[in-house]
């Protein structure tokens, strides 16, 4: 007897899984009355990726807001599942489907698929090609104020740690940026890739490599990072050298990063507010259905905020929530 | 009188034990086949528009298709008794080498996807040799293998996704459809009958699980151990190399990364699969079952519009009920 009771209740607690997710989450909006309902797919990157999870969010719930139905899926950093995942979308006839941070030309099956069933695809970072007419600029645009301060900084010359990620189209947009601004400076660039995962780690063991061949004194000195992680490792090896005279840049405006700038051990960091993005995504997105798959290509531009120890507070105070 | 009655009783109790044997038998085997079945009839209830169609259908197996190849070449090893923790960057790595040869080298499709799939052939005999040869663990010498697989793609790459300038007779591997149905389809199904019947019907196959259930017992029937063993990480190695170049003519383009996501899914197919019509053993056909069942289950959330937590409880649990079940099964059926 104990012996059915256990599989009746492993049975059962799959079954309950099943339905009880099919019964709707937390990211499952009501329909919308017939006439302005859309029905999203959203593709994440990966939950794990905090720069494009609280646009995801943001977006979500702005959706939800406005009676769209939605459903995401997330194809944990894998282009393969997120081609997948389109396909499924697909399938299910959606109005329009989302995809994060993948470059839209490296899932050219699944933007395929959705340009033949006339599905248009905005891209959160992915950039525009044929079939996804929108994106919304997650790579160069971030890096710009940020990169300003730093040249300005600096006065245009010294040594500069910059601690890339290639594979990453957001970062690879970041360092056409920073490329840019360098051309006309005396900075001479150390480059380093890091790794993901471990990337905190790295920027901390490349920083003190690299602190040790530049002592104090010598020239300007900085570090950019393009992104938070590899910054606040390489805020940490600072700390253990006992160095002061080394600024740290990164970008994304993490709770990490915003306390090292707050506290003096980073000079700035780059923020875009997910809330604000998320809901220039939900306000295009009537407008690129309308249009469908051969509407004119645009990029969208997020409102970029470069945040140093000189603006924190009042950063602070419009944005509460970035430190929770 | 006295006897009669104990003598009833016995029987009763000889046939209480024999049906649980069975129910337990059958739940051991057929268990995870159940939890299929349950998974495609509820959700051809919630969602019986869309789920239940033909292009679905066909949808599904075509998701199946890549991580199937991964996966079926994965259980050569699981069935000798070894790990390889390579595989996904190697499927990495031959996406990048075959990319490369026909972007920068201007090789044509079929001489790229062949230099591409050496490349996991010899990253397979690699591993084979530092396992059998040098002795050493396969799960730390996969690991090591796989971490020098990805330098050379750094190396080769630069750590940038290899795109290609044309893509479309690359894209038409993935993309083309034979009576509706894609090619990777026709694939998955043509290699999955190849993989059976060498590890099913030839003397290497038949080999292969003798080592796997006993490796001594094995080798004083003459079988060559490590010559078997070493061959189950070539097999691994070229399809998982396959899953690469596959995966780059679903993308049109290679990133460095790009089939790293396919070790843990791999693992999760294979071991699902292992509870799958037999008792715990790797097996090809109960592999596919696994990387088919996970593909429902993803098809399943992105229709039925579940919160993406539920993506990874189901799936965890999918597997843990599909292996536990066959287990706790195998041992009950033991016991009575």
């Amino acid at each position: 007897m104990k012996r059915k009771r256990s599989a009746l209740a492993l049975t059962a607690a799959l079954m309950t899984t099943l339905v009880t997710a099919c019964g709707g989450g937390a990211e499952t909006g009501a329909k919308a009355s017939a006439g302005d309902s859309y029905s999203i797919g959203v593709v994440r990157f990966a939950s794990s990726d905090p720069g494009s999870e609280g646009i995801v969010q943001s977006y979500l719930a702005a959706a939800k807001e406005r009676g769209w139905e939605t459903s995401s899926v997330d194809p944990q950093g894998a282009a393969g599942q997120a081609v997948g995942a389109i396909s499924n979308f697909v399938q299910k006839q959606v109005d329009l489907i989302v995809v994060a941070v993948f470059p839209s030309d490296a899932l050219a099956a699944g933007i395929k698929a959705a340009k033949s069933a006339g599905i248009p695809v905005v891209s959160i970072g992915g950039g525009t090609t044929d079939g996804v007419p929108v994106s919304l600029d997650f790579g160069r645009s971030n890096a710009k104020p940020l990169t300003e301060q730093m040249v300005k900084d600096t006065g245009g010359k010294g040594d500069l740690l910059v601690l890339g990620f290639t594979p990453g189209l957001p970062c690879v947009g970041r360092e056409e940026e920073l490329k840019a601004q360098l051309k006309e400076t005396d900075i001479k660039v150390t480059r380093k890739e890091v790794p993901i995962p471990g990337q905190v780690e790295a920027g901390t063991e490349f920083a003190q490599a690299w602190l040790a061949s530049h002592p104090k004194g010598s020239r300007p000195l900085a570090i950019w990072g393009c992104f938070d992680d590899p910054a606040i490792g390489a805020v940490s090896a600072l700390r253990q050298t006992g160095r002061d005279d080394v600024l740290v840049y990164g970008i994304n405006g993490t709770p990490a990063a915003v306390k090292a700038v707050k506290g003096g051990d980073m000079r700035a960091t780059a923020y875009v507010d997910p809330a604000t993005e998320g809901k220039r995504l939900a306000d295009v997105t009537p407008d690129v259905i309308a249009a469908g798959t051969d509407a004119k290509e645009r990029t969208l531009l997020p409102d970029v905020h470069a945040v140093t120890p000189a603006n924190v507070d009042d950063f602070l105070k419009k944005f509460p929530g970035v430190l929770r | 009188m006295t006897v009669i009655v104990e003598d009833s009783i016995k029987e009763a109790s000889a046939s209480s034990s024999s049906t649980a044997r069975v129910v337990w038998r059958l739940i051991g085997q057929y268990g995870t086949i159940a939890m299929l079945g349950l998974l495609i009839v509820t959700m051809t209830a919630l969602e019986p528009s869309v789920f239940a169609t033909s292009d679905n259908l066909v949808n599904v197996l075509n998701q199946s298709a890549i991580p199937a190849m991964i996966a079926l070449g994965l259980t050569f090893p699981l069935v000798t008794g070894d790990f390889d923790l390579s595989i996904g960057n190697t499927a990495s790595l031959s996406g990048v080498v075959a990319c490369t040869l026909m972007r920068d080298v201007d090789m044509s499709i079929w001489m790229a996807i062949s230099a591409a799939i050496m490349v996991g052939l010899v990253i397979g005999l690699v591993n084979g040799v530092v396992v059998t040869v040098l002795n050493v663990n396969s799960l730390v010498a996969t690991l090591g293998v796989g971490t020098m697989a990805i330098g050379v793609n750094y190396k080769i790459a630069g750590g940038q996704p290899v795109g290609l300038s044309d893509s479309e007779s690359f894209l038409e591997i993935s993309l083309g459809t034979l009576l509706g149905i894609p090619y990777p389809v026709y694939i998955m199904i043509g290699f999955t009958a190849v993989l059976w019947l060498l590890l099913n019907r030839t003397v290497l196959g038949q080999s292969m699980q003798a080592v796997g259930g006993n490796p001594v017992a094995a080798r004083l029937s003459g079988v060559r151990v490590e010559r078997v063993r070493l061959v189950s990480f070539v097999i691994c190695g070229a399809f998982a190399a396959l899953t690469g170049v596959l995966l780059a003519s679903r993308t049109g383009s290679a990133a460095v990364s790009g089939g790293d996501g396919y070790l843990l899914s791999a693992f999760a197919a294979a071991f699902f699969g292992s509870a799958v019509l037999r008792d715990g053993q790797f097996h090809i056909i109960g592999t596919l079952v696994g990387v088919i069942t996970v593909a429902i289950g993803f098809n399943a959330i992105a229709l039925t519009g579940m919160a993406t937590y539920w993506q990874y409880l189901f799936q965890g649990l999918l597997l843990v009920l599909g292996v536990g079940v066959g287990s706790l099964a195998r041992r009950r059926t033991a016991a009575t």
